[in-house]
């Protein structure tokens, strides 16, 4: 059975749901009880499904690269539920008002986990339409989910709006598609397009839809403000997870569809990645709050992210999966140390990092690690996942933009270690002594995925997992 | 020439829109035109099924409404669904009773939720 993952997530959901109800006192339960659910999912996952196999006529299939990304998002998933747990059982210093019940968002976490899931394995217009819209949907309902913040609703506002709108835009591209071919099945879509206008129109306004959810410039709007004003942990959920799942569509439509038909694409990928990168850094040097910091932060990322597709070597993608599960790691490490700092002090502007090496020395380390990683500083995994990216730009003869993101890489170290600055040169300021107390939750998650993320820069075997797991599917699809 | 303009179904729907916007757009516009104008307060007053209007329409009201609206709508698809499964309940065999129970088990546990989280309480 293929789709048993799925199925334990969403069985989860709803256990959740109903014991959140069952009696008052069972709030703390529901972290464990999510955790546990994400974790049976992932073992059901790597031990007892197949890398290959299809259900339901073809409709949902398996294979390497949607394992992998289904890895990646259960990772994401799990440690999410880790971060938001301290502050849904309200073990803060610093009370955040207005926080709904934990059952409801548990809830709606994992329904957007499934929803990534399924968007993985489906292979139809419209299931894998319908499975975005399940990641989009609850996500906008997370963002919202700070009752009493007036940022948080107009960010949730903002996301709504946006997202409605994109989701208009990539209808109106599938709907080309269909109309093209009077199919919705991928691979029937892959022997049957021709070369046309409306199919160069199609794939223009695809991009543009997706583009909204990977954050690409100039389709990145929505993103500062909304990352700003959501509950931390969905914002170090967005970050990592809904440009995944926008990364899985675009995987879709242009491996599995646009791969033979669209000869230019790799210009135009070349062009919004220079953009994204470009723009994020630029931007993220001026920020203040650390929230908008990180935000311009992941625009940048999502610009290296999509060097994958470029060229029509198989490479791209083994390297485009690394870079996502470095980068997931990294930036929950980050996120993971600032959801700790606003838990304890409610603070969320870069200069009140002042002398936080001095309060707690360790966690300090892990966010420098980690802010070193996403600068791509070797040995750490970011230079390595940035490295064979750059390596696809190359092998597909897009060298100056192997230079425009060197570059960028060496620009974004510049805002990166301004954090650190902040962190480790600055005195502390006054009545700022004390000592910080961080819970033991929030310190296990740190402490592993920050020893994860060395290990993957150091030990080579993660990325030889990756490329040989999927190079051969990926050669069979004709690349 | 002229019939195959004319059996091309897109020519044919230009003309009934181009006819119904002129027809339309020429019963409008001799009423506004020709047709006298006399107002006054009760005519220009929102018409209530005849009642004596007794406030604006734009005020707050019970969120139980929404919350009753929209348990009905679920409830409602459940039965267009449950109809066609009944009628053909002999053909679905095993696989079709165990898929309707995992469809009404999901729904069971949204009934339950709204149930302890007093959607029904009316008061």
């Amino acid at each position: 059975m293929l789709m048993i993952p799925e199925l334990i997530i969403l069985v989860t959901a709803l256990l959740v749901l109903m014991a959140g109800t069952m009696s008052p006192n069972s709030g703390k339960a529901l972290a464990p009880l999510s955790m546990f659910g994400i974790a049976a999912s992932f073992v059901a996952l790597v031990f007892f499904s197949p890398q290959t196999g299809e259900m339901l006529g073809g409709r949902f299939v398996m294979d390497p690269v949607a394992w992998w990304f289904k890895i990646l998002f259960l990772v994401a998933g799990i440690l999410t539920v880790a971060m938001s747990l301290d502050m849904l059982d309200g073990r803060l210093t610093k009370q955040v008002k207005g926080m709904a019940s934990g059952a409801e968002y548990y809830m709606v976490l994992l329904s957007t986990m499934a929803g990534m899931m399924y968007l993985c394995s489906a292979r139809d217009l419209i299931s894998l339409y319908v499975s975005l819209e399940l990641t989009t949907i609850p996500l906008f309902l997370l963002t919202a989910w700070v009752r009493d913040d007036v940022r948080s609703g107009e960010a949730g506002l903002k996301y709504v709006i946006i997202g409605a709108m994109a989701s208009g835009i990539m209808l109106y591209s599938l709907s080309l598609f269909y109309g093209l071919t009077g199919s919705t099945d991928l691979d029937v879509l892959r022997v049957s397009l021709t070369s046309s206008p409306a199919l160069l129109a199609a794939a223009a306004l695809l991009v543009g839809g997706i583009g909204f959810k990977l954050t690409l410039v100039p389709f990145h709007m929505w993103a500062p403000d909304v990352y700003e004003g959501a509950p931390l942990p969905i914002t170090a959920y967005l970050s990592v997870a809904s440009k995944g799942a926008g990364l899985v569509f675009l995987f879709h439509i242009f491996y599995r569809v646009l791969g033979g038909f669209l000869p230019d694409w790799g210009a135009m990928v070349a062009i919004l990645a220079t953009a994204t990168m470009t723009f994020g850094n630029v931007v993220a040097i001026w920020q203040k709050n650390i929230k908008r910091f990180m935000a311009f932060s992941a625009i940048s990322q999502a610009g290296y992210l999509i060097m994958g597709f470029l060229g029509k070597s198989a490479e791209g993608v083994p390297a485009m999966l690394f870079y996502l599960l470095v980068y997931i790691v990294s930036n929950l490490v980050v996120f993971a140390v600032i959801i700790f700092y606003a838990n304890e002090t409610g603070r969320e502007q870069i200069e009140e990092y002042k002398g936080l090496a001095r309060r707690h020395p360790m966690l300090s380390l892990a966010m420098m690690i980690g802010l070193f990683s996403l600068a791509g500083i070797p040995p750490l995994p970011g230079f390595v996942g940035k490295f064979f990216l750059f390596s696809v730009a190359s092998r597909a003869e897009f060298h100056w933009l192997v230079l425009v993101a060197a570059v960028n890489s060496t620009v974004s170290l510049y805002y990166y270690l301004r954090v650190v600055k902040e962190m480790y040169v600055d005195p502390l300021a006054e009545g700022d002594e004390k000592k910080l107390r961080v819970t033991p939750v929030l310190a296990t998650t740190i402490s592993v995925s920050a020893i994860a993320m060395v290990a993957m820069g150091v030990l080579p075997f993660f990325y030889e997992w990756i490329h040989t797991d999927t190079i051969v599917w990926l050669r069979g699809l004709g690349l | 020439m002229i019939e195959s303009i004319l059996d091309n179904n897109l020519i044919t729907f230009l003309i009934l829109l181009v006819s119904v916007g002129a027809l339309v757009g020429l019963f409008i516009g001799l009423s506004v035109f020709l047709g006298p104008k006399r107002t006054s307060k009760v005519k220009d007053s929102p018409f209530e099924c005849g009642w004596i209007v007794t406030t604006d329409a734009w005020r707050p009201f019970p969120i139980k409404y929404y919350l009753v609206a929209i348990l009905f709508i679920i409830f409602d698809v459940e039965v267009a669904f449950l109809y066609p499964w009944a009628v053909s309940f002999g053909n679905l065999g095993m696989a079709g009773f165990i898929s309707m129970m995992v469809f009404l088990a999901i729904l069971f546990v949204g009934l339950y939720y709204a149930i302890k989280k007093r959607v029904l309480d009316w008061r």
